[in-house]
């Protein structure tokens, strides 16, 4: 039994080693490849994106090479102090996602607290609302955003970006069911000290909720930090546009800049997921347990 | 909710440092940049026109330069003329030194020298040719050629005779082969006869046997006549008799069992001549006995058995007849074969002996026919000996004949060399004669006139200098022949020229001249003659010199063109010829400006701009200069001026 066990433990173990080899492989060979010189990278990717006219040193096929011929800091080099054009698009993202993580929690935060406080039918109607938003996929709103932008008057700005990044029912969803969790005594405790709904949503409610509000930030991050779609439709001008656009139409000779772009630009993500990881695992793990 | 929180502080001093780090350089990044980037300065491509000119320099040399030379060592007393000094044909140029020069000293000397050897030519080369040692020795040879000839004439055997000799013996060879044959087949045959001879035996031709025999028989058949005779006798007597018993017998076997189950009369007539004696002896002992009957009965059963007996001995007596013939007639036989043999052996005998005969006297012709081969024979060998030594004898006339003509030939190139040799001396005793002729004339008592009138342009020996043989002593230009200049210039761009084309001169910077140069043809540089040409240049004008550096520019042909660019802008490669064009493109900073090379082929060009068409259009920006080299696509920094 005990050996039947440990054999059963021991597959486990190699399919998800195997699976974990396979989910990690483009990112390894993203910040590899990141070291290699350009014609080295040309060599290998250029008949991808030289495939009418490809080089005479250029294999026939894509090869994927994780080990450099030669280590070299060229792109580094390049995106860092030969580029401004990369660091601004940078500094995009930067200025598109921090409003949108932000004001999302906190909108996310003040409405799940409604749907915790209040119930009745009109709540529940609107909760129920919210969550077959939630399952609608955001490609199918974004012709709706983009014709509200339109007459708001700030598509083409980043507003058309942040406002509608402002409100997400699935953080919304996430933050009620981790706040109807929170012991209904203890608010009616609060409220017999006397204290108000804005107290309680900020005294009792937040602190309660930190690590639910931790991972849906992380998450948040994440999810608008990779965005292309919405830059795309609501935001033409390029010189607004996201580093993840840019990243998206990177061009031939520009592929070893990539990977370069594309390794910086994983750093704030896996800053943050480092700084989090702890409330995004307990965040994560209270709302899988939440009964609603 | 309690564990303990692992300390994350670290992440966050990174981040930080991160975003600080990225700020600082995004701040910074367009002055590094620019840093790294070539500062390049620009024009605008134009149209308009190019001028195409030819430019170089010459220098200017007299077309014909007369050299005054002298061809002996004289010591010059003074020089009558300096550089830049006009002379005529005529004038005086150098007074010479009296007294003979080293080079006629040495004329007559070699003069001397070859007559006298021309002296002892004459003696040495007196030979005379004597051929009567080889041709007495011809003489002998074809004496003893004829000798032996004759000797060998006695031992001449023809063909024919020779031939029949052979044929004969090979007919004598053929008879005793013959002779063997048929002498082997006769003694073979006496041997078979005398085998066969040995195995016969004369043969028994005694009668007496015979003659007993038949007496035997004789007795024997008249004892049978006899019997016969009784039987017959006693038939007739008893016969009667015998009839009864005969028939009473015949009837008992008729009445018995036996004969009564026979069913055909052949087997019962059988039956009844079977049984018949035993019944007839029964029937008369039982019903005849003691009567004549029974008497008859026996005498005629005793004669027929005396007729029997005499059969039997007669026929006894018939046997031994034919027996004793037999022995007669065998012996017979082998007396005859005795006969035979005997004649046969004789016969054999007779025939080997002529045989033999035969064979030894074909022996003896073979043997004679052989003999008289061999003394042939004999006489051919005799023959070729003498043969040999006459082909011999030949051999060595052919070589001294031939030892004769070639000593003839080689006597008669001799004579020839000799006669050439002879006359090369006398040739160059006339040379050496007409050198010291020529020296002694030469300075036309010791004075050196121009020949051209000219210019001195150079004097190369001073009063009281000694010339050298071929020494040049001065150079005289010669007006008449003008002046002339060179300028190298490229194959295409002497194609852009025409002989009769006059260029422009200018002698130095600070203006013109009144120097003019028409072109009067165009060769090949012989320094480079696959890509340069040479243009000359006819010079004439006012203050002409020579050795006067000038600078020339030739062609004027003028053209509109929609392209044209600085020379500075133009570059080339392996590809051909080139310029950058500055291309924007716009950026969150604003517009980024790069290189784009564009092929271009070169129209015409002067000094300046070059006209120019390929993928560029007026108003582009070119690329005249750059800080550093720059490459296609690469970013670029506009110089701020």
């Amino acid at each position: 039994m005990r050996k039947k066990r440990i054999f059963g433990r021991t597959a486990i173990f190699i399919i998800s080693a195997v699976f974990a080899i396979l989910f990690l492989l483009p990112t390894v060979l993203t910040i590899s490849n990141s070291f290699m010189t350009q014609g080295e990278i040309n060599a290998n990717y250029g008949v991808i994106f030289n495939a009418d006219s490809p080089s005479s040193y250029t294999s026939e096929k894509a090869t994927l090479k994780f080990i450099p011929d030669k280590v070299s800091l060229q792109q580094y080099i390049t995106v860092l102090f030969k580029s401004p054009d990369y660091l601004l698009k940078f500094w995009n993202s930067v200025i598109l996602v921090v409003p949108i993580v932000i004001l999302q929690v906190g909108t996310a935060a003040i409405a799940a607290y409604g749907f915790t406080r209040w119930r009745g039918k009109l709540i529940s109607g609107l909760f129920f609302f919210y969550v077959i938003l939630m399952l609608m996929p955001y490609q199918v709103t974004l012709v709706p955003n983009y014709l509200v932008s339109q007459w708001l008057g700030i598509l083409d700005t980043r507003w058309s970006i942040i406002l509608p990044g402002m409100f997400a029912p699935f953080s919304v969803f996430l933050l009620t069911k981790f706040m109807r969790r929170i012991p209904a005594s203890l608010i009616e405790a609060a409220k017999l000290d006397g204290a108000g709904e804005w107290q309680i949503f900020t005294k009792i409610c937040l602190p309660q909720c930190r690590s639910a509000l931790y991972s849906i930030a992380i998450l948040v991050f994440i999810d608008y930090w990779n965005m292309v779609e919405q830059p795309i439709i609501l935001l033409p001008d390029a010189a607004k546009q996201p580093l993840s656009v840019y990243l998206s139409t990177i061009n031939a000779g520009e592929v070893g800049i990539a990977f370069a772009v594309a390794t910086i630009y994983l750093i704030p993500t896996l800053l943050l997921f480092l700084h989090g990881e702890e409330y995004l695992v307990e965040g994560i793990a209270h709302q899988g347990s939440v009964k609603g | 909710m309690n564990e303990k929180k692992k300390n994350r502080g670290w992440v966050k001093n990174v981040a930080i440092i991160f975003l600080v780090v990225l700020l600082f350089l995004t701040f910074f990044s367009n002055t590094i940049m620019n840093r790294s980037l070539p500062e390049v300065s620009v024009k605008y491509a134009e149209s308009g026109s190019i001028t195409t000119q030819i430019r170089g320099t010459g220098t200017i040399e007299a077309v014909d330069t007369y050299q005054v030379t002298i061809k002996e060592s004289r010591k010059i007393k003074s020089v009558a003329v300096s550089p830049g000094q006009q002379v005529a044909a005529g004038d005086l140029l150098f007074v010479l030194s009296e007294g003979d020069s080293d080079e006629l000293a040495a004329a007559k000397e070699a003069l001397e020298t070859l007559e006298l050897s021309y002296q002892k030519a004459l003696i040495t080369n007196e030979a005379e040719y004597d051929y009567t040692r080889q041709e007495r020795a011809i003489t002998k040879l074809e004496k003893q050629i004829n000798e032996t000839d004759a000797l060998r004439r006695d031992y001449l055997v023809s063909a024919e005779v020779y031939k029949k000799a052979t044929d004969a013996v090979k007919t004598a060879e053929d008879a005793v082969n013959v002779a063997q044959v048929k002498y082997d087949q006769a003694a073979k045959d006496l041997k078979a006869a005398e085998s066969d001879f040995e195995v016969v035996s004369p043969g028994n031709t005694d009668g007496g046997a015979v003659t007993a025999a038949m007496n035997a028989l004789e007795a024997a058949r008249k004892a049978l006549s006899d019997a016969e005779n009784t039987l017959e006798t006693n038939t007739l007597l008893y016969g009667a008799h015998y009839t009864i018993v005969e028939n009473a017998a015949k009837s008992e076997i008729m009445a018995s069992d036996e004969y009564l189950t026979l069913t055909t009369d052949s087997e019962r007539e059988a039956f009844i001549n079977q049984k018949l004696g035993v019944y007839m002896d029964y029937v008369v002992t039982r019903d005849h006995k003691g009567t004549d009957i029974e008497t008859s009965y026996n005498t005629l059963t005793a004669n027929k058995k005396a007729v029997a007996d005499a059969k039997a001995a007669v026929n006894s007596a018939k046997a031994a007849l034919d027996n004793a013939v037999v022995n007669q007639q065998a012996g017979n036989q082998n007396q005859l074969n005795y006969l035979y043999y005997l004649q046969n052996l004789e016969g054999a005998k007779a025939t080997e002996e002529v045989m033999a005969k035969l064979l030894s006297d074909a022996k003896k012709t073979l043997e004679n026919a052989k003999g008289e081969v061999s003394a042939l024979d004999e006489k051919k060998d005799s023959y070729k000996k003498y043969t040999d030594t006459i082909e011999g004898l030949q051999e060595n006339l052919e070589d001294a004949k031939f030892e004769l003509e070639q000593q003839k030939k080689e006597d008669e190139k001799a004579q020839k060399l000799t006669a050439l040799d002879m006359q090369a001396l006398r040739n160059d005793i006339a040379k050496a004669r007409e050198n010291v002729e020529k020296i002694s004339t030469g300075t036309a008592g010791g004075e050196i006139y121009s020949e051209v009138n000219g210019i001195v342009k150079s004097v190369n020996i001073t009063s009281g200098g000694m010339t050298e043989y071929n020494q040049t002593l001065a150079a005289i230009e010669v007006v008449d022949r003008g002046y002339c200049a060179t300028m190298s210039v490229t194959a295409e761009q002497a194609k852009k020229v025409t002989v009769g084309d006059f260029a422009n001169v200018s002698t130095g910077w600070w203006g013109g001249s009144d120097i003019t140069a028409r072109l009067t043809s165009v060769r090949n540089d012989p320094a480079n003659p696959r890509e340069k040409r040479l243009l000359v240049f006819d010079i004439s004008g006012g203050g002409v010199e020579s050795g006067t550096q000038i600078s020339l520019s030739i062609g004027e042909r003028s053209r509109s063109y929609d392209v044209i660019v600085p020379n500075s802008a133009l570059r080339s490669d392996a590809n051909g010829d080139f310029v950058y064009i500055v291309t924007a493109k716009p950026s969150p900073l604003g517009n980024r400006y790069s290189a784009t090379r564009i092929d271009v082929q070169v129209l015409a060009k002067d000094d300046v701009n070059a006209a120019v068409s390929g993928g560029i259009s007026a108003y582009d920006y070119v690329i005249t200069t750059s800080t550093k080299p720059i490459e296609n696509n690469m970013l670029i920094r506009m110089a701020e001026s």
